[in-house]
């Protein structure tokens, strides 16, 4: 059995921390190369960057690679942002040989779901080791229109947050709340849960996010059967994963729980985690095509630790 | 069994799908259409119905536990013999979004491990589909308290050592069983995903649920013949598994389930429910392709004349029934002392919305300086307006004229006085309500309950109504429109055709809206679209999901019901999204797509021209939202 334990941390002790793997991504967006410019290279023995093969000359996807091959001295490795295999196989190898906790640090600013995810599978089920993960995610500052119209391509359990599709009581519904109101709706149209709770990032990154977030998605809020909306901190996922713990218990362990997070990544980080938590809770991604619109750093740094420790 | 419903009601208007109603809701709400008696049979069904037609209430219902409530509570002797002489036998297993999300998660799965995997789970959850269904039966065809849970026990033993091996526990009661078996599924995935992350299972693990790694249904056929053997079931009795939600399954998965329809002519029937276009492929697993009326048969309930009233050519009659029943279900379901309280009856949807000007027919005033005489010379084509002269005070004005274009007239000024404060009225009254529902069960609770939180925004207690109609027309109106818009909207977020299926739709909305309103009226307005089989592969596919999601609607005839359409014909656009682009919610002529489209472009060229050179134009609908 693996015990998780998630706490918020400063970026100043990341920075001042050493780690025997580190993850990044380098894709089309500004802030990619945000956390890795601000971490000295030295703190870390086994860097990786992964870069995604979807739009792979879009936006500032060639600046971000030159950004990693001169100052980290490394070649982005081509990885779909559907596939995560090659990452099981570089954590294997870089830690096999450790015989104290390993110590991984993951930039998911601008990453794949699959591919953190991935780690914390990882972690679960291939190593007896105490692993302490620390991911990192630099706020956005997003140049784009009043809603993202995202056209669903597939809406699919992340792999090790499936639930149990069986239920004795009702289902229930937990949407993560962002810019895409109109989808959210839609796999709420599909889930048709007979519970509904949404969350949205408030305090988030900005007061005019939370406005925008909440003007944009007002036909789910206001849906009947939405029980609640709870804000919570986007620069505190120790919080979220708490409170959203607290929210499904009600329904443990009989209710059918699926989370939706639409919203911003450490939301969709603190779902994950919450359903690895509980085998009876499912945590879905909903992808859309690309959309390849640039995201500036906007300077806040959310920094998180997860420590799995037991047998997997 | 415990037939006594629970005390605590709640508003049902609140609950637009039978998935979400406990057994004693559905029960009680549930108006068995022609469709349902006809999927008591042991025969395979493939049933197509849009999103929120009732697919999912038809196959509860026909599991054995609703049926048999149905058949102590209610007065329909048809399910009193399905249940008592041990006819039919439902077990209801939905393929939902949640379940498929976990099927569809492993790209890494070659096809043969997929199908593999599909096969295991599908036999799994079938099983835990069969349990609640056993205890059913225990519970109907055993008397006694201590009879019924001594026979629990020996089918539960029995089933963990058929279903678990020889060396699993043996569980005395069937909810343990269950969750086993919902336990098993879970370890399932995560050892699949431990090969995939680890690379191999760890040293002495054995894979999980070895018993289900078996042909389609074997673990159920053997739970059905263990059941059967302990109550002594009738032998002639048909097993109806009911496969709910399929359009979420792919190609491969319909071929394997085909491919049992085609081989096993045992006494297992299945009922597959999906969306219209989305039985994927009549192709099996053994060469032989399922053939429509031999090994199956298609059962279209968008067609059902209970719902709908499209065979009769009598659209006020049946259609309205249907919506008028399940208004006052819902209101004797969500409040059955409401009408002692009030000490009338029960309120009716027309008390409650009172009558459509637009469409309930009245004895109208057609002198030659009436009102209505000058609507139509105002806005009428002038061979509209001589036939009408000519008709005038003969029986066929009405029936030709008036009967056609009144509504028409009506809605046409109404647009066109649209201007300042002033408000549309003309999408109220109970017939409105009900046609803007498209005879879809769903819709019509969605369009019941809007009206209703508007009424109790009004703060008006639902039975205190005096007055004929509770809610203003407007405000009936207003409501209406904004559902309109939100299920426009929503297409834009559909899977993979979204925007597409938007613009499309957009399109014929806009054509149809310029005729009724920019044009001379004639007694027939364009309402649906003609193709044939020029029509592009893309737009076809945009078709097909329109239907999918009830906002097209093929014209099926009384001969082949259940046959959809194939590339050609004729299809009417959702009258729920009449508000929306200010149509009447009447069937009218069609228009062919390829007229359509030319005149979608040479309209987006006149725009391209008036930016170019003149004052922006307003879009068609923003100025009469108002």
């Amino acid at each position: 059995m693996k015990y998780f334990q998630v706490l918020d941390i400063d970026f100043d002790s990341v920075r001042n921390n050493h780690y025997d793997v580190s993850l990044f991504a380098s894709g089309y967006e500004s802030r990619c190369i945000h956390v890795p410019g601000l971490i000295a290279p030295n703190v870390i023995a086994n860097p990786f960057v992964f870069g995604f093969t979807e739009e792979a000359h879009s936006g500032k996807r060639e600046q971000n690679n030159e950004f990693y091959i001169e100052k980290w001295r490394l070649e982005p490795i081509p990885l779909s942002g559907d596939d995560e295999r090659p990452i099981y196989a570089h954590l294997q190898e870089k830690t096999q040989s450790l015989t104290r906790p390993v110590r991984i640090l993951i930039d998911y600013s601008s990453m794949s779901r699959l591919w953190y995810a991935a780690v914390l599978n990882w972690a679960r089920f291939a190593t007896d080791k105490e692993v302490i993960m620390d991911f990192i995610y630099s706020m956005g500052r997003y140049e784009e229109e009043e809603e993202n119209s995202m056209v669903i391509r597939e809406m699919v359990s992340i792999p090790g947050c499936e639930g149990r599709a069986y239920r004795l009581r009702e289902s229930v519904a937990v949407f993560g709340l962002g810019f895409n109101g109109l989808a959210a709706l839609c796999v709420l149209d599909r889930l048709e849960a007979d519970t509904v709770y949404a969350f949205l990032a408030s305090p988030g990154s900005s007061e005019e996010y939370v406005a925008k977030t909440r003007r944009i998605n007002k036909d789910l809020i206001n849906n009947p059967k939405t029980k609640a909306v709870l804000p919570l901190p986007l620069a505190s996922i120790e919080t979220c994963y708490r409170n959203l713990a607290e929210t499904i218990a009600l329904h443990r362990p009989d209710g059918e729980i699926t989370f939706v997070p639409m919203g911003p990544k450490p939301h969709i980080l603190a779902s994950i985690l919450v359903a690895m938590r509980f085998p009876e809770v499912a945590c879905l991604r909903v992808s859309g095509a690309p959309n390849p619109a640039d995201v500036m750093p906007a300077g806040g740094i959310v920094a998180t630790r997860v420590i799995l420790t037991g047998e997997s | 069994m415990n037939n006594e419903p629970s005390k605590h009601r709640r508003n049902l208007f609140e609950v637009d799908n039978a998935r979400n109603l406990s057994m004693h809701e559905l029960v009680e709400t549930f108006i068995p259409t022609q469709s349902f008696w006809r999927l008591l049979s042991a025969k395979h069904h493939v049933v197509l119905g849009a999103r929120g037609q009732g697919k999912t209430a038809l196959a509860k219902m026909i599991s054995h536990d609703h049926l048999a409530l149905m058949a102590h509570t209610r007065d329909e002797p048809r399910a009193k013999s399905a249940v008592l002489d041990q006819q039919f036998i439902g077990i209801y297993l939905p393929t939902r979004l949640e379940w498929v999300g976990g099927l569809n998660n492993k790209p890494w799965l070659n096809e043969r491990e997929r199908e593999t995997f599909f096969q295991w789970r599908l036999n799994i959850a079938s099983c835990i589909a069969f349990i609640p269904i056993a205890s059913s039966c225990i519970l109907t065809y055993i008397q006694g308290r201590a009879k019924q849970a001594q026979a629990e026990r020996e089918l539960s033993q029995q089933l963990s050592k058929d279903w678990l091996l020889e060396l699993g526990p043996r569980f005395g009661d069937l909810l343990q069983l269950r969750r086993h078996l919902e336990d098993t599924d879970y370890r399932k995935q995560i050892q699949i995903l431990r090969q995939r992350v680890a690379g191999s299972l760890p040293k002495g693990d054995m894979p999980e649920g070895v018993a289900f790694g078996i042909e389609l249904f074997a673990p159920l056929r053997q739970g059905i013949k263990q059941l059967s053997r302990l109550l002594s079931i009738n032998r002639n009795c048909a097993w109806l598994l009911c496969l709910d939600e399929a359009e979420f399954l792919n190609y491969t998965d319909h071929r394997i389930i085909n491919s049992h329809m085609r081989a096993y002519p045992d006494n297992l029937f299945i009922k597959l429910t999906t969306m219209p276009y989305c039985h994927y492929t009549l192709a099996t697993n053994i060469g032989a392709d399922l053939v429509n009326g031999h090994d199956f048969e298609y059962v279209n309930i968008d067609s059902d004349r209970v719902l709908n009233a499209r065979y009769t050519g009598e659209t006020d009659t049946i259609g309205t029934r249907f919506g008028r029943t399940l208004f006052n279900r819902l209101i004797e379901a969500s409040d059955p002392q409401a009408a002692e309280r009030s000490g009338r009856e029960i309120l009716n949807v027309n008390d409650f919305l009172g009558e459509s000007a637009i469409l309930d027919q009245h004895r109208e005033d057609w002198d030659s300086s009436s009102e209505n005489m000058k609507l139509l010379e105002k806005y009428a084509s002038p061979e509209t307006i001589a036939r009408a002269h000519r008709l005038i005070g003969t029986g066929r004005f009405r029936n030709e004229i008036s009967r056609k274009i009144h509504g028409a007239l009506l809605l046409r000024k109404q647009v066109d006085e649209l201007k300042g404060n002033r408000a549309l009225s003309a999408y109220s009254g109970a017939r409105m309500a009900i046609r803007c529902a498209d005879d879809n069960p769903r819709l019509l609770i969605r369009i019941f309950n809007a009206l209703l939180m508007l009424r109790s925004r009004e703060q008006k207690k639902i039975m205190r109504v005096r007055r004929p109609s509770a809610i203003s027309p407007e405000g009936q109106t207003l409501a209406l429109r904004t559902l309109s818009a939100s299920i426009f909207n929503q297409i834009r977020s559909f899977q993979d055709v979204g925007p597409e299926l938007q613009d499309f739709i957009h399109m014929l909305g806009e054509y149809m809206h310029t005729n009724l309103h920019e044009k001379p009226l004639t007694t027939d307005q364009v309402t649906s679209v003609t193709i044939d089989d020029s029509i592009s592969e893309r737009e076809w596919k945009l078709i097909t999901v329109a239907v999918g999601h009830g906002l097209l609607h093929p014209n099926v005839g009384p001969g082949n019901p259940d046959e959809m359409p194939w590339k050609e014909g004729t299809f009417h656009l959702a009258y729920a999204l009449a508000p929306h682009f200010l149509l009447l919610p009447r069937r009218g002529k069609a228009a062919n797509l390829s007229t359509i489209k030319r005149f979608y472009v040479k309209r987006d060229e006149k725009k391209i021209l008036s930016k170019k050179f003149g004052p922006e134009q307003l879009s068609l609908f923003d100025e009469k939202s108002k």
